[in-house]
This record gives C-alpha cells, sequence and structure tokens, in this order.
C-alpha cells in the first residue's frame, strides 16, 4: 500500500474514535455471550450498532475528508441506514422471542 | 496467505459437497451455494493473490499488466455469481413447487420406504 | 438460372400455399397447378441444350473458401427425371383438386407436396454429394408429413412413422457413404466423382461405400429386406401414393442406382448384391401382391416389384440392362400412376377399396374401366403397351447376364416366373373390381366421376399406349439422351420396337401371360386361400420391425436403469465422483508438486476472518437440516467472508456484486423457509440405523477428500507464477478501444458484451421459469394458514387490550413506518448509483 502521511489533526482524533468505537463493540458482544437471559440480551449489542458504528463512521469520516482535501460525508447515509434498519430486527426479534414464551406458558 | 486462501476453499468444497449428498432439498441448495462460493473464489484465485492492485487503469497509455490484478478471472467470476445467484432462486423456486406439489422436502419426491 | 428457379420454384410454392386459408380449395390448386406447370416448362425449355449432350450448370456460391457451393447440374439423365417428376406433380396436382374433400385442411396438403416436389427436383438435379443427401432427406421429411397428413388416423401415423425412420436411417448411411466418397475422389462434385470411376472401384474402401450407398438406394426404394414400409404408406390420401409411392419418391432409389452407375457398377459385389435384393424383392412383391385384398395393398406390392425388376436390371452390370432400366422407370412411372389414381377413383366413388367387397364396376363407371384394364395390361406386359417393351427388354437382359454369371437358367426362370405373378394380379386386380354382377352392398352408390379426376388418369394412359405402339417415335430420343449423359459415346447399339421376332423373350412373355392368366383361374377355385398371404403371412416384416423398435426401446431403458438412477442422491454422488476420478487423473502421470512462487506473507487478519468462514460454512452444513435459520444465518457468514475476500484481494467489483447478490439470495431463501415442513431434531434422531451411518460417514469421506483435493490443487495452481497473455490484450486496449479505466468492467460490457448479453438472457428465462412456476405455485397443505406467531397476533386482536400483554397492540406499525421512510431513501441512492453507468 502506498505510504500516506495522515494530517495529525485527523489521525489523532480517527485512531481515538476507532478504538473507543472497537472496545464498544467488543463489550457489547461479551455482554451478548455472557448476559443470562434473551432480554437482556438484547440490550449489549446495540452499543455496538449505535455509539460503536457511529464512531467508526465518524473516523471515516474523518481520515476520508482529510485524504481528499475536501468534505466527505457519504457515511452520514450508512449511519441513517443503521440506525432505521437497527430497531426493525430488534423489534421481529422480540415479537419472537415473546411468541416463544407464550408458547411455553402454554405448555 | 496462499495457504489460507487454499484451506477455504477446501473446507467450502467439503460442506458444499457433504450438503449436495444429504437427501433433503434445502440441504443440496444450501450445499449448492457454499459449492459456488468456492467456485468462485477458486477461479479469482487464479489470477493469483494480489492485494491493493484492482484493475483500474490510472493513466493512459501503455501499462504493464503486472503492475494490476488480473481482470479476466475477475470479469469471469462477476458472471459467474450472476449466473450462481439465478441458478439458486431458480432451484429455490422448484424445491417450493416440489414441496407444494408432492408434500415432502425429499429431493426424489417421496419419503424413502426405509 | 432457369435451373435455380425450377428447384426454387415449388418451395416458394410451398410457402405461398402454406399462407392460403383452410377452405381455399380452388386457390391452392390453381397455384400449385401454375408452379408445377411453370416448373414443367422450365424442363422442357432446356431440353435443346440437353439435347446436344450439354450440361447446363448452375453455381451459386456460398462459403467458396470451404467448397461449399449450392450447384445444380442438368444433363440428358436429369432432364428425363425432372420432367417425369414436374409432369406427374401437375397431374397429380390436377387429380388432387377433385380427390380432397373440402373438409380436408388443402393447404398443408398443397404446400408438402410442393415442397416434396421441390426436393425432389434437388435430389434430380443436384451437381454435389452432400446437397444431394440434404434434398434426399428432405424428401423423406416431406413424405412422412404427407402420409401422416389424417393424422387422426392410427394407421396413417404408424405407416408415417415407419417410412420415415426408415428412409431417414438410410439417408444417414447414404450420407456416410457420400461422405467416404468425397473422401476417396476429393470431390463432393458430381462431374469429378463421376469421373474417378476407376479410381473409386479399386479403392480399399469401395466395399464399405457401396454397401452404405445402397442401403440409402434400397431403403428408399422398398426393396428387400427394406420393402414393409411401403405397404404401410399406402394410408397417405391416393394422389400422395400416385405421386410418391409410384413415380417420384421410391424412383429416388434407383435413381441414385443408375446416377452413380458409372462409378459403383461393374464389380462382382455390385452384381451380387444389387442382383440378389432386386430379384428377391421382384419375386416377393409380384407373389405377396397376388394375395392383397386392398386394392392399393396390390398396388403397393406390385411397385415394390417393379422396383425390384428395375434394381436386378441395374445389378446386371451391363449398359443394355441400364437403359432398360431406365426406360421401366419411366413406363412403371406413368402406368402406376394412372392406376393409382383409378384406385382413387373407385375409393372416392364407392367408398371401399376392398376387393372382395367391389365387382362389376364397369357398368356403372365404363371410362375409368376401360382406363384402369389399359393401365393394368400395361404392367401386366401386354403387347403394344409400353410395359410390354420393358419387359420384353428384361427378359433379353436376364438371359444374356444369367449366360454370363453362370445362373443360365436361375436368373430367366426368376424373371419368368415374376412376369407370371404380375399378370396374375393385374388380372385379379382388374377383374375383381369391374368385372362380375354389380356390387350391392357398397358404401355408396358409384358413378362415373368428375372430369377432372379421369382426365389426369387418361392422359397417362394414353402416354403408355403411344410409348408402346411407337417407342421410337415418342420416347426414343430422349432416352437416348439420357443414356449418353450416362453412359457417354459408348452407347451401345439397342433397337425400341414392338416386334422382334419370333425371340426366347418373346416366348417368355407368352409363358407369363398365359401362366398368370391360369394361375389366377386357379386362385379363383380356391378362393379360401386368397386371404391372407400363403406361407408370407407369418414371416410380416413389419412385425420384425415392430419387435425390433420394442427391443431398442426396451433395451434402452434397460441401459438407463443401469447406468442411471432416478435418485437425485445416487446421481450427485456419481457426479462428484466423476469429478474427483477427473482431477486425479493427471496425478496418476505426474506428481503434485507446489510451485516455485513465494508464498506472500502470511497475514494473522487474513486467517482470522477465514476462520470465522470456515465456521460458517462448517457450522451451516451441520446445522442445515435441523436449524434451518440457523443454517441460512451462518451461509450469509461464509458468504460475506467471501466478498471480503474478494475486496481483499483488489476485486470491488465482484465483491460489490457478491454483497448484493448475497443479501437477496438470503432475503429469497427467508420467504422461502415458510414453504418448507417442519423438522425437529428429535423426530428422527433415533431412526439412525447403520445403513444411515454408513452413507453419513461415506458421503463425509467425500466431501472431505474433494476438500483436501481442491485445497491441493488450489495451492498448486496459486504458487505458481501467473501466466496471462489475455491480461495485456485488455489492459492495451481498454482505454482507448473502449474508453474505460476500470478494466473488469470493460471486459463485461464491451469486449465481452455478447457473454454478457447471453447471461442476462439466462437470467430473464430464469425469472420466467420463476413467474411460471410460482403462478401455478400450490402450497403444501399444513403451510396454507396464517404462520403461528401471525396467528397469536390475531387471537389477540379479537380480545380487548389488556395492560399486562408482553407487546402493545399494533406494534408491527412502527418497522412499518420506518421502511415506509427508509424505502424512497434507498430508491434514490440506487438511482444515483445507476446513472454514471460503468466507468
Amino acid at each position: 500500500m502506498t505510504e500516506i502521511e495522515l494530517p495529525l489533526w485527523a489521525s489523532v482524533p480517527a485512531t481515538l474514535l476507532l478504538i473507543f468505537g472497537g472496545l464498544l463493540t467488543v463489550i457489547g458482544s461479551l455482554g451478548l455471550l455472557r448476559l443470562p437471559d434473551f432480554y437482556s440480551r438484547m440490550h449489549p449489542p446495540t452499543m455496538g450498532t449505535t455509539l460503536g458504528a457511529g464512531c467508526v463512521l465518524i473516523a471515516s469520516m474523518i481520515v476520508s475528508s482529510a485524504l481528499m482535501h475536501r468534505p466527505v460525508v457519504h457515511e452520514l447515509l450508512i449511519t441513517l441506514f443503521v440506525v432505521m434498519t437497527a430497531p426493525v430486527t430488534a423489534m421481529l426479534l422480540i415479537r419472537a422471542a415473546i411468541h416463544r414464551g407464550r408458547l411455553r406458558n402454554r405448555k | 496467505m496462499e495457504i489460507v486462501y487454499a484451506l477455504a476453499i477446501g473446507v467450502l468444497t467439503a460442506s458444499g459437497v457433504w450438503l449436495l449428498l444429504r437427501p433433503r432439498t434445502f440441504q443440496v441448495l444450501m450445499g449448492l451455494s457454499l459449492l459456488s462460493y468456492a467456485t468462485n473464489i477458486f477461479i479469482f484465485g487464479m489470477g493469483r493473490l494480489v492485494m491493493y492492485r484492482p484493475p483500474i487503469i490510472e493513466e493512459a497509455g501503455a501499462t504493464d499488466p503486472s503492475l494490476y490484478a488480473d481482470p479476466v478471472p475477475q470479469a469471469l467470476v462477476l458472471t459467474a455469481i450472476v449466473i450462481g445467484f439465478a441458478t439458486t432462486a431458480l432451484t429455490l423456486v422448484v424445491l417450493l413447487a416440489l414441496r407444494g406439489l408432492t408434500g415432502t422436502d425429499h429431493v426424489d419426491g417421496r419419503e424413502p420406504e426405509s | 438460372m432457369l435451373l435455380t428457379l425450377i428447384v426454387l420454384l415449388p418451395f416458394l410454392g410451398s410457402v405461398c400455399a402454406a399462407l392460403l386459408p383452410a377452405n381455399a380449395r380452388n386457390a391452392e390448386s390453381w397455384l400449385s397447378g401454375v408452379v408445377t406447370v411453370a416448373c414443367m416448362a422450365l424442363v422442357a425449355s432446356l431440353y435443346p441444350q440437353v439435347a446436344d449432350g450439354e450440361v447446363v450448370r448452375a453455381i451459386i456460391p456460398w462459403l467458396p473458401q470451404y467448397g461449399l457451393t449450392f450447384y445444380l447440374r442438368m444433363d440428358g439423365y436429369a432432364w428425363l427425371f425432372a420432367m417425369l417428376v414436374s409432369l406427374m406433380g401437375a397431374l397429380v396436382v390436377l387429380y388432387a383438386r377433385y380427390y380432397m374433400s373440402p373438409e380436408d385442411p388443402v393447404p398443408r396438403f398443397f404446400s408438402f407436396l410442393l415442397a416434396f416436389m421441390g426436393a425432389m427436383l434437388g435430389i434430380v438435379l443436384s451437381g454435389n454429394l452432400i446437397q444431394l443427401v440434404v434434398f434426399w432427406e428432405l424428401t423423406s421429411l416431406t413424405s412422412f408429413m404427407l402420409i401422416a397428413y389424417w393424422y387422426h388416423r392410427p394407421d396413417a401415423r404408424r405407416g408415417a412413422r415407419m417410412a420415415m425412420t426408415v428412409t431417414v436411417a438410410g439417408g444417414l448411411c447414404l450420407l456416410l457413404g457420400a461422405l467416404m466418397l468425397g473422401e476417396i475422389v476429393g470431390s463432393y462434385d458430381l462431374d469429378e466423382v463421376l469421373a474417378a470411376g476407376n479410381g473409386i472401384r479399386e479403392h480399399p474402401w469401395y466395399t464399405p461405400v457401396l454397401v452404405l450407398v445402397l442401403l440409402g438406394a434400397l431403403t428408399k426404394s422398398a426393396q428387400f429386406p427394406f420393402h414393409f414400409w411401403l405397404p404401410h404408406a399406402m394410408a397417405a390420401p391416393t394422389p400422395v401414393s400416385a405421386y410418391l409411392h409410384s413415380a417420384a419418391m421410391v424412383k429416388a432409389g434407383v435413381f441414385l442406382l443408375a446416377r452413380l452407375w458409372p462409378v459403383l457398377a461393374g464389380t462382382d459385389e455390385w452384381f451380387w448384391i444389387v442382383c440378389s435384393a432386386g430379384a428377391s424383392t421382384l419375386l416377393l412383391g409380384a407373389f405377396c401382391a397376388t394375395f392383397q385384398r386392398d386394392m392399393k395393398g396390390v398396388l403397393a406390392y406390385s411397385t415394390i416389384s417393379h422396383l425390384g425388376l428395375i434394381t436386378l436390371l441395374l445389378g446386371m452390370n451391363t449398359p443394355l440392362a441400364l437403359v432398360a432400366a431406365v426406360f421401366h422407370m419411366m413406363n412403371h412411372a406413368t402406368f402406376k400412376a394412372s392406376l393409382f389414381m383409378a384406385t382413387g377413383i373407385v375409393d372416392h366413388e364407392t367408398g371401399t377399396r376392398d376387393l372382395k367387397k367391389l365387382c362389376g364396376l364397369r357398368y356403372r363407371m365404363p371410362v375409368t374401366a376401360t382406363v384402369a384394364i389399359v393401365a393394368a395390361s400395361a404392367m401386366a406386359g401386354v403387347p403394344l403397351l409400353n410395359g410390354f417393351l420393358s419387359k420384353e427388354m428384361f427378359f433379353e437382359e436376364s438371359i444374356i447376364a444369367g449366360s454370363e454369371s453362370g445362373l443360365r437358367f436361375t436368373l430367366p426362370a426368376v424373371a419368368t416366373l415374376a412376369g407370371v405373378f404380375s399378370v396374375a394380379y393385374s388380372v385379379r386386380f382388374i377383374h375383381q373390381v369391374f368385372f362380375g354382377p354389380p356390387a350391392e352392398d357398397l358404401p355408396r352408390r358409384p358413378q362415373e366421376p368428375t372430369r377432372g379426376m379421369i382426365v389426369p388418369s387418361a392422359l397417362l394412359v394414353a402416354a403408355c399406349l403411344l410409348v408402346g405402339i411407337l417407342p421410337s417415335r415418342t420416347v426414343g430420343p430422349l432416352l437416348e439422351t439420357s443414356m449418353r449423359s450416362i453412359l457417354g459415346p459408348d452407347l451401345p447399339a439397342y433397337r425400341l420396337a414392338v416386334w422382334h421376332g419370333f425371340t426366347v423373350p418373346f416366348y417368355m412373355s407368352l409363358v407369363a401371360l398365359t401362366g398368370g392368366v391360369a394361375l389366377y383361374v386357379l386362385l379363383c377355385f380356391r378362393k379360401k386361400t386368397m386371404v391372407p398371404t400363403p406361407l408370407l403371412s407369418r414371416l410380416d416384416a413389419k412385425r420384425a420391425f415392430d419387435v425390433i423398435n420394442v427391443a431398442i426401446v426396451r433395451g434402452a431403458g434397460r441401459l438407463a436403469r443401469f447406468l442411471f438412477s432416478r435418485r437425485l442422491q445416487t446421481q450427485l454422488l456419481l457426479i462428484v465422483l466423476l469429478a474427483l476420478g477427473v482431477a486425479v487423473l493427471p496425478f496418476l502421470v505426474t506428481e503434485w508438486t507446489r510451485g516455485d512462487m513465494p508464498l506472500t506473507p502470511p497475514d494473522p487478519l487474513f486467517a482470522l476472518l477465514w476462520i470465522v468462514g470456515a465456521a460458517c460454512a462448517i457450522g451451516a452444513a451441520l446445522q442445515a437440516k435441523f436449524h434451518r435459520l440457523a443454517a441460512l444465518i451462518m451461509l450469509g457468514g461464509a458468504g460475506l467472508v467471501t466478498c471480503l475476500t474478494f475486496a481483499w484481494f483488489s476485486a470491488p467489483d465482484l465483491a460489490l456484486t457478491q454483497i448484493a447478490v448475497e443479501v437477496v439470495t438470503i432475503v429469497l431463501f427467508l420467504l422461502g423457509l415458510r414453504w418448507l415442513p417442519r423438522r425437529l431434531a428429535f423426530d428422527t434422531v433415533d431412526r439412525q440405523t447403520l445403513r444411515a451411518r454408513a452413507r453419513r460417514t461415506r458421503d463425509a469421506i467425500i466431501a472431505v477428500t474433494s476438500g483436501i483435493g481442491i485445497a491441493a490443487l488450489s495451492f498448486a495452481a496459486l504458487t505458481r507464477p501467473r501466466q496471462s497473455r489475455l491480461a495485456a490484450f485488455f489492459f492495451d486496449r481498454s482505454v482507448e478501444e473502449a474508453g474505460g479505466r476500470n478494466v473488469v468492467n470493460v471486459i463485461l460490457v464491451d469486449f465481452r458484451g455478447f457473454d454478457t448479453l447471453g447471461e442476462i438472457t439466462v437470467v430473464g428465462i430464469v425469472a420466467l421459469i420463476v413467474y411460471a412456476l410460482l403462478r401455478r405455485f400450490r402450497p403444501a397443505p399444513e403451510s396454507i394458514g396464517v404462520p403461528r406467531a401471525q396467528r397469536d397476533d390475531v387471537l389477540q386482536g379479537a380480545l380487548p387490550e389488556r395492560l399486562d400483554d408482553p407487546l402493545p397492540r399494533g406494534y408491527m406499525k412502527i418497522p412499518a413506518v420506518l421502511l415506509a421512510l427508509a424505502l424512497p431513501l434507498v430508491r434514490v441512492c440506487l438511482f444515483c448509483l445507476l446513472l454514471p453507468g460503468p466507468r
């Protein structure tokens, strides 16, 4: 890969954001693994999908803006889609879980 | 890198072949999908593993092909992906119709006797 | 150019005829009549040139660099046949106009009749062997359509199929023979082939070529043992029988034999094969004809017998016999077509062709009776008719050939015996139909037909008479021109005359005539033996044909069962094993080595990626039976890893395509999941029999072997240097010639644009099939109802809302609103992606 110097003003915040976002996602994943029941497990991954993804996207915006010497905001679209679709999947999952619980109760 | 790549193809193929030989339509369908992944990256691999050099010409004029990844397998695989999708969709619909007509999801359209 | 027109005109007419409305009987007849008469006039106009010994040629280059030209040539012999075909065509068209009933769909009839005529003219005028075979097969095809014209009748379908099978199979042999001839000569040009006679006869391939060509000619001309299709082809309408089965198609075989006579004849093989086929057909046909019940059956077997006579003459290896053969081809065509027409008239007017029912028709149909009697006398060989002349020549040649080949008494005896039978069936044909007391129990009251049906028949009979009385004035010059074109300048002296004096052939004729009449009288006294054919009724070639047919079909089925399984698993297993075997084959010769290219440095991230990918793949393989959704998610995982791999190794286009396809595939699978039956692990887990375990172990071994094999193969390939000359080509040209920098895209949409078009077509066809399948989609009964989760919602909706409900009512509205917001956005984005196009 051709080595390109990033200006310091871009590289420092981008690095910080990436580390933060990665940490959040790892914590979210750990939570998904460790928490006891379904309903509580629903929560941790949202950390990754919201703030984690957000951090990564902002970092990406900073880096590409610095590289192209102009503001690059394509990532906003991705944010928008993530924000819109994550709740839908969460709701459908919860619905399925409730349905299962109901079945179990009936038995 | 090459070892990992080759092993990946191997694992995909093995899973695909295993599923292909199963008696349920859904399994066969999954097997076909896995096998098509394996085939695609196998063909793609025939252009050798080249990183960071997509076959997009930077400036006009005489170009050295060894600077870029091989475009020919890529073009082939691109076609293969689309055709693979078409056949997968077709197989899916056929298996649904089979299930509707025969009432079973066995590949032969009827449950085995034993 | 006139020649091209002769061949082209009937085909054009055929297309026009097919386009006319179904009830346009007169328009059809006029069209066909004009076409046939025009062909006849064109042929006639070429006579002066042909009579001077000139060969008229028309060459249209098609692919001259491969030596393929459309080549027509007309010499005297071809002229004679072209005249015969077009003249008969005209008469048959006239006859068919009145024969076909208004209910029959005439466009089909005339269209195929004209196409047949074109094909026949094509055979006759071809100057190229391959072209000749093409027209040859075309006559088989059109005759199939014509015999099966009344396709609602099973006998017509059977007869057509049989004729087609036999003649097309013969045609294939002929094609092979023609190809070998072309190889020997070095050209398919008929002129060059005809000039290379000696070379061919001495070539080691001579015998196979001879056998193949004879197979073609003998099947077409219904020679023993392939004669059985002709009587069954009599299910065709009578004009078709008159045209195809007396004058034109069956003559194609003997035409070809005479055409290739200078090349193939003159050897012992030729003599023995052709003569034995001819003689056995002659006797068999004449014998069977004597005992037929159907008028057309008599004529069919008599045609077989006369064709046998011609074949026998051709086999005799003397130029004079060849003259007699060609002469008899003409004579037979005239009297047999006329007899067929008379039969058609009888059938048309009385409604039956059964010789047992018909009787005494001469009272009601005197003209038809006269015509038929004269024609039948010609067939029997009564003096002053054309049949007598050629039969006389035949007797004479049989004596000469017999004494030359050591069959001094056999050949003349065979000839006389056949003559006896031929007289017997002719007498029987006439006597039973037209003489005796008037029949009472006929389906229809007979009366004289319209003039249009009688005229063609009468014209032919007039020709018989004219030729019979004044042979040297009428047919003599024509025959001489045609013979000169086959035999060249060394034409032997022969004399066409009614009276040769009291010679041996004359006595043979006398014996045949008296013997025939005597035989008929004898048979009349023993009427019980008339039907079925004595001795031979069990030896039915048609039954043999059927038995062979059935045996072939059964054998194929058995072979298929042996080689092939109905079960998909077995088939797939065989395919996988075959692929494995083929992949292993090269390593029997060489051994596996890794290439000597240095490995690229390993990247732990990539390894990690594929650990996930492999886990997904294996997981999908294990879970696909009982946890479909989980398997599907893991399949998606594997697909995602594949996609990342593409991106990793510099293929952004592939990665994009892969992810789009991946998403759509998974969504489709999800939609399909609902229609699959429920399968729970505990349902079947205890049914793990020993056999099932063995099968699974076998499959696992095969799967692992294939995996290891392909991994080794790809490793070996990956470590060898890349050798792609194509890449350089595309890199050099993509900017200048296609104006694109993304080489993959340029290849797809520009250099290999047609491949992409094909790909799009495939996807389109799949879409159509999917549509067709889903339109008639019948889901399994248990998955028709609303899914259980939704059913609960519906139930819940019927109750008043309670506080302890886990979900509020109408909770699905939130995703619905979100999607309604998101979809337009997605559309805009997609449109933006679409606009720039491939760059």
